[in-house]
């Protein structure tokens, strides 16, 4: 390379003395004709024509490689921004943000719906079966015997899967912890095309008789984790539940079932699920819905074909079994994302955040453009003398070119690099949720791609305009350094983009407060308890082994343990605390009303079994009726409170009190005695929904949460006496989601905050690039024009009409910036309408808000260069040009 | 006598016969780049003017395809010149090249000949 560097030169050299000695010949044989020496030399030269595009021409010919010409390019393109480097960092750091909310959000994208399900065989023919009954039934699942039918009729599918999610108290002897187990049927691991790391994995023939089949398989993370990696694994006794079972083998690394989020440690045979379940894992129920479907689409059969056919197995389904399944639906999605549930929601909500981003980088865009252009402009005098010289103009745009693309690969660089800060911070993230989850939204080499993608196309098209005009330079006045004064009432292309600067970022204003907002509205909505000064405790006797007597017995000695503990205000079980993803919910069948014929004409409502007290230790507030108390104990008289969506739209506003109810036809009725305020139960953006409460003393559990008020700050500093009351009374207890209740809301609250951080910073982010887009076209607009203005102040014009003749132009741009920014808004609005809760996509005071906002921004962007130019001295000016 | 002012007995050089020139009157010996331009012009009495322009460029693509050599040597002027000589490929070059031209001037002719 340095050989090839000398050699070039010396050919240079070489060059110039052929072509010198040419001349010289030349001129001595016009002498010899007869003229002076002097006129000689002239005629020569003149008769020669452009050397330096001959020299151009003839370096051509030494067979510069594309690569060799690049190379060049690229010295050249590093010495002209070197020269600059205020430029070329503000370049490259726009760029870069841009670029990186934009990779870092397509990285999630990525993780979410583009990347196949790791450890399993030809992911993409796996579809999820999701079953619907409509009403407020959050989770799409699905019944065993359904599953069953499913799996046996079907013509569509090679296989399908039912998969449960159990908590289960899984490890060695003597160290057991609440681990969430999945069921799985026997042909699971088959179907999937999972290959075992250890031992062997679950069989159809390990699934055959209920109960009979005390047999595990470990996911690699959960050998690791709950088994320190024991290599002698295979065969070992492992105790879930208290009971032994057997582990079959481990899966191999890298799998973790279906669920994109969820990792499980331990995969158990579904003839086990009552084993595991208790009470509640009722195989023969049809109505019983608590499995997800995972199936493998035959070659040739596309999803929608197998969702007709699944969907006519439904209708026979919904014909047998009206009161189970009538007005049934199915549809299938690929997995991952509990089926079709995360999945609709996620993909919104991602594709706000990517429409934001890629503003974003828009905007980042329009910025480098008007930098180029307010570049080539300083360059003007350059370019022209380059043009006069007999550079080609296609030359001159190839370097500009190669200029930009290595500002935006400097800039992709920083995007990407950023990308990867942001989702490694992502990837450490541990929510604060009772469920093993995994977030690995890692930068990978599509993410890469597409930062290179982006960036360049970015150099390309917003780099090949501001290169067109600069070449179209008029040579004579730009050589005499003359502004293009008599052409500054026109437009010029630097104008369009600062309107079009301000128009995108009121977009991306206009779209951030209004989620935002929407979100604020969200999280500020009244949830219908307080959690703030609550502890929590969990603890599920049905892992230990305890049967109903004991744990009825042990429910109330704690209960009256805890309110005697220092520091306590009140404290009451709960089944279930609300906004915690594990709510049930339940049918409700009004007294009075005939039973409707399809189970999906049937209404639901979340409910919850709580002990005396609870709702004056929430602080939610009761209507009308009682509280549960003493009354209600076992054996009591079954009893309800439900809330007023409950009553006003159940009982269709008639007085509730003393109305019955049942959860299924053939069950007793239940007495309402009390009404509650309405709340939040599944999650922030819930429309008021039912939802009705039974005595934890008449509908016993054995999974339950202490409840806990305290006057102590924080209030989970009570938790370790709460431990210490628990062990007293067995210590073999293990509790789980001990904490404050505000702690184990976070997971609802997390996504909206998330959310509403990222696009205030999104709209920061645009706000920033406009302002300084604003200002360097605008301080940029004044240099140009100080000549005129020192013309006009020599001729008297005052020191406010100079003002005011820089800020009305200023005042156009912005302005129609921000009329077409607003009408893009408003059609943006209607797009987000879907998502936006308790905000109106034309609220006003967003309108008003953003308004005032960029107005502000443009304002501060124009009076800096518009007192610049009140300060220009007549004198000077006239002398500078 | 300028040389610049447009003559209307100039002939315009057909495209790619300028190489032949080139080869053809190397073939003589060795020449430096202003001496072939002279050469050509006088042998065709002052007919064609050949723009130094084109001469370099054409004598630097012959260079680079290995028809013609070049070497720096002392000159009249006592100045380094660059002389080029003709290769055995450009021999071989000129020589197929002129049976070329001479098969397509017959063939002009004839198409041209007076009815």
């Amino acid at each position: 390379m340095r050989w090839d560097f000398w050699r070039r030169k010396r050919r240079n050299t070489d060059l110039d003395d052929e072509i010198a000695y040419d001349l010289a010949l030349e001129t001595e044989e016009q002498i010899r004709s007869g003229v002076t020496r002097q006129e000689a030399e002239q005629a020569s030269r003149r008769d020669f024509g452009n050397v330096g595009l001959l020299k151009e021409g003839i370096r051509e010919t030494w067979g510069w490689t594309s690569l060799e010409r690049l190379g060049r390019d690229l010295r050249f393109g590093w010495r002209s921004l070197r020269k600059s480097p205020l430029f070329a960092g503000m370049a490259v750091l726009s760029l870069a943000l841009g670029i990186g909310a934009n990779a870092s959000i397509f990285s999630v994208i990525n993780a979410i719906l583009f990347r196949p399900l790791p450890g399993v065989e030809r992911a993409s023919e796996l579809v999820s079966l999701n079953e619907s009954l409509g009403g407020n039934n959050p989770l799409p699942l699905i019944s065993y015997p359904n599953y069953l039918d499913f799996r046996d009729r079907n013509s569509v599918l090679t296989g399908l899967a039912g998969i449960g999610f159990v908590p289960a108290s899984v490890g060695p002897k003597g160290n057991c912890q609440r681990v969430w187990a999945i069921t799985v049927s026997g042909n699971y691991f088959e179907l999937l095309g999972v290959k075992p790391q250890a031992g062997r994995l679950l069989q159809p023939e390990d699934d055959k008789v209920r109960g009979g089949h005390p047999v595990m398989v470990l996911s690699y993370t959960g050998w690791q984790k709950r088994f320190g990696g024991d290599p002698n694994i295979v065969g070992a006794k492992a105790l879930v539940n208290g009971r032994e079972f057997t582990v079959l083998g481990v899966t191999a690394k890298g799998f973790h079932g279906t669920e994109l989020f969820v990792a499980p440690d331990v995969f158990v045979p579904i003839a086990m699920q009552q084993e595991l379940q208790g009470g509640s894992g009722d195989l023969d129920r049809r109505s019983n819905r608590g499995f997800f479907a995972v199936g493998r689409l035959k070659p040739g059969v596309t999803m929608l074909q197998a969702e007709s056919a699944l969907n006519a197995i439904g209708r026979q389904l919904a014909q047998v079994y009206p009161q189970d399944d009538g007005g049934m639906k199915v549809t299938l999605t690929p997995p991952g994302l509990l089926g079709a549930f995360l999945r609709n929601p996620i993909i919104g909500f991602v594709a706000v955040m990517f429409g934001v981003s890629c503003l974003v980088l828009l905007v980042a865009c329009v910025n480098l453009a008007s930098m180029l252009l307010a570049r080539a402009g300083d360059k003007r005098k350059e370019t022209a003398i380059r043009l006069a010289l007999g550079a080609g103009r296609s030359v001159l745009i190839r370097q500009q070119l190669t200029e930009n693309l290595m500002v935006a690969l400097a800039g992709g660089l920083g995007g990407a690099l950023l990308a990867l800060w942001i989702t490694s911070a992502l990837a450490a993230w541990h929510p604060p949720v009772d469920v093993p989850l995994v977030v690995s939204a890692n930068v990978d080499l599509r993410v890469f791609l597409f930062a290179l993608l982006v960036s360049s196309v970015t150099a390309l098209l917003f780099g090949l305009l501001p290169a067109l005009q600069a070449t179209k330079t008029d040579l004579v006045p730009a050589l005499k350094n003359e502004a293009v004064t008599g052409r500054f009432r026109y437009w010029h292309l630097r104008d369009y983009m600062v309107a079009a600067q301000v128009c995108l970022s009121v977009l991306l204003l206009f779209c951030s407060v209004l989620v935002v907002k929407s979100l604020q509205r969200s999280l500020d909505a009244p949830i219908g308890f307080q959690p703030r000064g609550v502890a929590t405790v969990s603890f599920d006797l049905n892992m230990q082994g305890y049967d109903e007597p004991r744990g009825r017995d042990f429910q109330r000695r704690i209960l009256d343990k805890v309110r005697q503990l220092p520091g306590v205000e009140s404290a009451a079980l709960a089944d279930n605390i609300p906004l915690t993803l594990t709510v049930p919910w339940s049918p409700v069948y009004i007294e009075g009303k005939p039973v409707p014929k399809r189970a999906s004409d049937v209404p639901t409502a979340y409910f919850f079994a709580v002990g005396p007290d609870y709702f004056h230790t929430v602080r939610t507030r009761l209507i009308s009726g009682r509280e549960f108390d003493a009354r209600d104990k076992q054996g009591g008289q079954r009893v309800a409170i439900v809330n007023s969506a409950f009553a006003a739209q159940l009982l269709d506003g008639a007085k509730p009190l003393g109305r019955r109810f049942s959860t299924s036809p053939t069950e007793k009725p239940i007495e309402i005695v009390g009404v509650v305020e309405n709340g939040k139960y599944y999650n922030l953006n819930e429309k008021p929904q039912d939802a009705f409460w039974t005595p934890l003393e008449i509908s016993y559990q054995p999974k339950a949460s202490l409840v806990v008020r305290t006057q102590m700050t924080p209030p989970e500093s009570l938790v370790p006496s709460l431990r210490a009351a628990v062990r007293e009374i067995d210590p073999s207890i293990a509790l789980f989601s001990a904490g404050s209740m505000e702690d184990q809301l976070s997971w609802t609250f997390f996504a909206p905050r998330v959310a509403a951080i990222a696009l205030s910073a999104f709209g920061i982010l645009a706000l920033v690039l406009s302002a300084t887009g604003i200002y360097g076209v605008m301080a940029y607009a004044v240099s140009r024009r100080t000549r005129e203005i020192g013309i006009r102040m020599a001729i008297g014009a005052t020191q406010s009409q100079v003002l005011g003749s820089v800020a009305r132009s200023a005042a156009i741009l912005i302005g129609t910036g921000l009329v077409l920014g607003f009408a893009m808004a408003l059609g943006a609005g209607r797009l987000l309408e879907r998502i936006l809760y308790g905000v109106k996509p034309t609220d006003p005071v967003t309108f008003t808000i953003v308004f005032a906002i960029m107005l502000g921004v443009g304002a501060a962007a124009t009076f800096i260069p518009a007192r610049r130019a009140t300060r220009i001295d007549p004198m000077q000016a006239l002398r500078q040009e | 006598m300028p040389k610049n002012t447009p003559n209307e007995n100039h002939i315009e050089l057909l495209q790619g016969t300028l190489d032949m020139l080139i080869l053809r009157t190397l073939q003589w010996g060795p020449q430096h780049g202003h001496g072939v331009g002279q050469a050509i012009r006088q042998s065709s009495a002052d007919l064609l003017l050949i723009e130094r322009g084109s001469l370099y460029p054409a004598l630097h693509r012959l260079e680079s395809r290995g028809l013609i050599e070049s070497e720096w040597k002392a000159s009249d002027l006592n100045r380094r010149a660059k002389y080029y000589r003709l290769t055995e490929a450009g021999r071989e070059q000129l020589v197929a090249e002129q049976s070329k031209w001479k098969l397509l001037v017959k063939t002009i002719t004839r198409v041209m000949r007076p009815a």
